[in-house]
């Protein structure tokens, strides 16, 4: 516990200073204009702004881009509660209540709540962060690479089985994302594979534009097929200043529990690779009204409804950062971005990182503390005027969108072929997102292509060659017997719903 | 009008749509694999994997699934199309939400003629291009407003990029 204080405040020395601090405001403020906008989630929003952040140090870049990353999750609910349209995926369950409660008047008390929800969740998330890291990442010391093929397997394995239906999609989309990451040198051979002669291509396909493309270009020309620009805005009015925008002590007495439950269930979603935001709030949602003497309350305006998707999907955010600090394995779209932008730094996320860079892991971790902080007063006192935002016109914003993509994927290296693959995995991402593909997998294979390739690789040689590398030690044949449990699990779940389906298929036709 | 008494997985656009979207990623992987095959060594000089090991594994993977994707549409594109043949209706069956692929592809061309433009004008120029015709086709009669935003906006983008940021944005022919 002593050990856990004093990393907190060694990293609170860092955050803290001027410079950091500015960067984590503008960090969490752009996170939750960005949440605010429907289609558009954090990874998109880190995406497109990595680019600005080159001329930071990375501690700096990496605090602003995490603030991005959570201030989004607090950003995505104002439109759930407000116009029952989830800014991104994490807050779909805050509308199930959420949208009832503003239907019922109730907008400032929910608002307020959603806020107060996600600073506990994501002070929770911290502090389990900070007990949590050290020891994952001194476990992940012993692993070998057959371990960390096997948990880079787990996380893809466990984000495209998470898509139900389209596990064929996440997988093709998962193998589409190795195929880029293939490009380039190999770091074994030194042979140049998929470069057709271009120097441009020998250092790889740089996930930048890849998942700016993917993200951003891909899901902005969704938004627009789906006509989200031709959609009237909806003004609304919220004042702080009127009595009827706090809420009732009925309100906080009866979700006491609930901040905590909420909490718990979304940081061990967080910490699952593949998991989330979306899977543990929807989780927290699920197991809050199951335990709920009255679940017969919920979807018609229950505060304790809120709270917990709330308090689960900003405890998920810090948790997903477990995994991505100790192992360097990222379970999202979002935290593979931040991956992806950790190593452009030169810095190497897993076991090592929290004893060579101490300064960047409790300076992040702190800093996402004194986020939590800034991103519930910003909420609650500048909620009237985030509002507002919803005023602008959504065909205002593509232009923005599109030219901050297109001039900070140049800006990368300068170079037009990086800016013209944007374009190319722009559609890419389009195609992707309406037949049910995951570019979130595609990004993720992408960031962990090589780690994957050579952990493979190096198993076989140091198993001469022979699979039984992956069932050898006692951690690989755990994690082996997951991934088949895994695999079987979801092939039986989907044959068993087929026959279910030609059953009820076969009945109507009689 | 007759009503749709069976459920598809989209319209008769949209079936097409992925139809081609599965078929592009059919031909992908069988492109990857083979150019994979031919230009890189399965194993190394003394029998260890090479450098072709891991992409002809995931190419041949991807040449799995993409193939049962293409089967899986062309199946239900076909369903779809006998269902219409059938009832003799074009209309009425999924896909009834109205979509804007026209405008989606108008995005498209104009971040085209972007890109295409951005090194010979330079970013200022290229950047008000863009947002001149965005506005014009996406903000149609507010003249003002659009000269006012499709102002402020480039200048704003080339302010925190060339001045804030020094990230050597293209100058064009007129060096600006």
């Amino acid at each position: 516990m002593e050990e856990l204080f004093s990393n907190l405040s060694f990293g609170l020395s860092v955050a803290l200073s001027l410079n950091n601090l500015l960067f984590l405001v503008i960090g969490v403020v752009v996170g939750m204009i960005v949440g605010i906008f429907p289609g558009f989630g954090p990874a998109a929003g880190i995406a497109i702004l990595i680019p600005m952040t080159f001329g930071l140090e990375p501690t700096t870049a990496i605090i602003m881009l995490s603030g991005i990353y959570y201030g989004a999750m607090y950003g995505g609910t104002i439109t759930s509660i407000l116009i029952n349209t989830p800014g991104e995926s994490a807050t779909v369950a805050s509308t199930l209540d959420g949208y009832p409660l503003a239907k019922n008047g109730r907008a400032g008390p929910a608002l307020v709540m959603q806020a107060i929800a996600s600073f506990i969740g994501g002070t929770i998330g911290v502090v389990l962060i900070c007990a949590f890291t050290p020891f994952l990442a001194n476990f992940a010391a012993s692993f070998g690479p057959s371990e960390y093929f096997l948990i880079v397997m787990l996380g893809l394995l466990l984000l495209t089985t998470m898509m139900g239906e389209n596990l064929l999609n996440g997988i093709i989309s998962a193998l589409l994302g190795f195929a880029i990451a293939i490009v380039g040198v190999d770091a074994i051979s030194g042979a140049q594979r998929y470069t057709f002669g271009s120097p441009e291509l020998i250092g790889g396909i740089y996930f930048v534009p890849v998942a700016i493309g993917l993200f951003g270009i891909g899901e902005l020309l969704n938004c627009l097929y789906e006509g989200q620009h031709r959609q009237a805005t909806e003004k609304l009015k919220i004042t702080f200043m009127s009595k009827d925008f706090w809420p009732e002590a009925k309100d906080y007495i009866e979700s006491k529990v609930t901040f905590f439950r909420g909490a718990i269930i979304g940081f061990i979603a967080g910490v699952l690779p593949g998991s989330g935001a979306t899977i543990g709030s929807i989780m927290a949602y699920s197991i809050e009204k199951k335990v709920a003497k009255d679940p017969e309350k919920f979807g018609k305006g229950e505060m304790r409804g809120l709270v917990a998707p709330e308090s689960a999907n900003n405890a998920a955010s810090a948790g997903a950062m477990v995994p991505l600090i100790s192992l360097g394995i990222p379970g999202s779209g979002a935290t593979a971005v931040l991956l992806g932008a950790l190593l452009m730094w030169g810095l190497q996320p897993g076991p090592l990182l929290i004893v060579e860079q101490p300064d960047l892991v409790w300076g992040l971790i702190a800093s996402m503390y004194l986020g939590n902080m800034m991103l519930v007063l910003i909420s609650i006192l500048a909620i009237p005027l985030f509002v507002k935002f919803l005023d602008i016109p959504y065909r205002l914003v593509v232009p923005v969108i599109i030219i901050l993509c297109v001039i900070g994927t140049f800006a990368l290296h300068s170079s037009i072929i990086e800016t013209w693959m944007l374009v190319f995995t722009g559609i890419l991402g389009f195609g992707m997102k309406r037949f049910g593909y995951s570019p979130a997998a595609t990004v993720l294979a992408l960031v962990l292509g090589a780690m994957a390739e050579n952990t493979f690789l190096q198993s076989l040689i140091i198993g001469d060659g022979s699979l039984r590398i992956f069932i050898d030690r006692p951690i690989s044949m755990f994690l082996s017997c997951i991934l088949l449990g895994i695999i079987v699990v979801t092939i039986v779940l989907r044959v068993r719903k087929m026959l279910t389906n030609h059953g009820e298929e076969g009945s109507s036709a009689h | 009008m007759q009503s749709c008494t069976f459920s598809f997985s989209g319209s008769g656009d949209v079936l097409v749509m992925q139809l081609i979207f599965s078929a592009a990623l059919l031909v992908f992987s069988l492109l990857f694999t083979f150019y994979g095959l031919s230009t890189l060594e399965l194993y190394d000089p003394i029998g260890r994997p090479g450098p072709g090991y891991f992409p002809l594994i995931i190419g041949v993977l991807l040449i799995i699934f993409t193939a049962v994707n293409c089967i899986k549409d062309f199946k239900n594109f076909k369903d779809f199309k006998g269902y219409i043949a059938d009832a003799g209706k074009l209309s009425g069956c999924g896909g009834s939400d109205q979509t804007y692929f026209k405008d989606s592809a108008v995005t498209l061309g104009l971040i085209t003629i972007f890109i295409l433009t951005l090194e010979p004008l330079g970013s200022i120029l290229s950047m008000l291009v863009f947002t001149g015709l965005f506005l014009l086709y996406f903000n149609k009669g507010k003249h003002l407003f659009n000269v006012v935003y499709g102002l402020m906006l480039p200048i704003g983008v080339y302010l925190l990029f060339e001045v804030l940021l020094r990230a050597g944005l293209p100058k064009g022919i007129f060096d600006y």
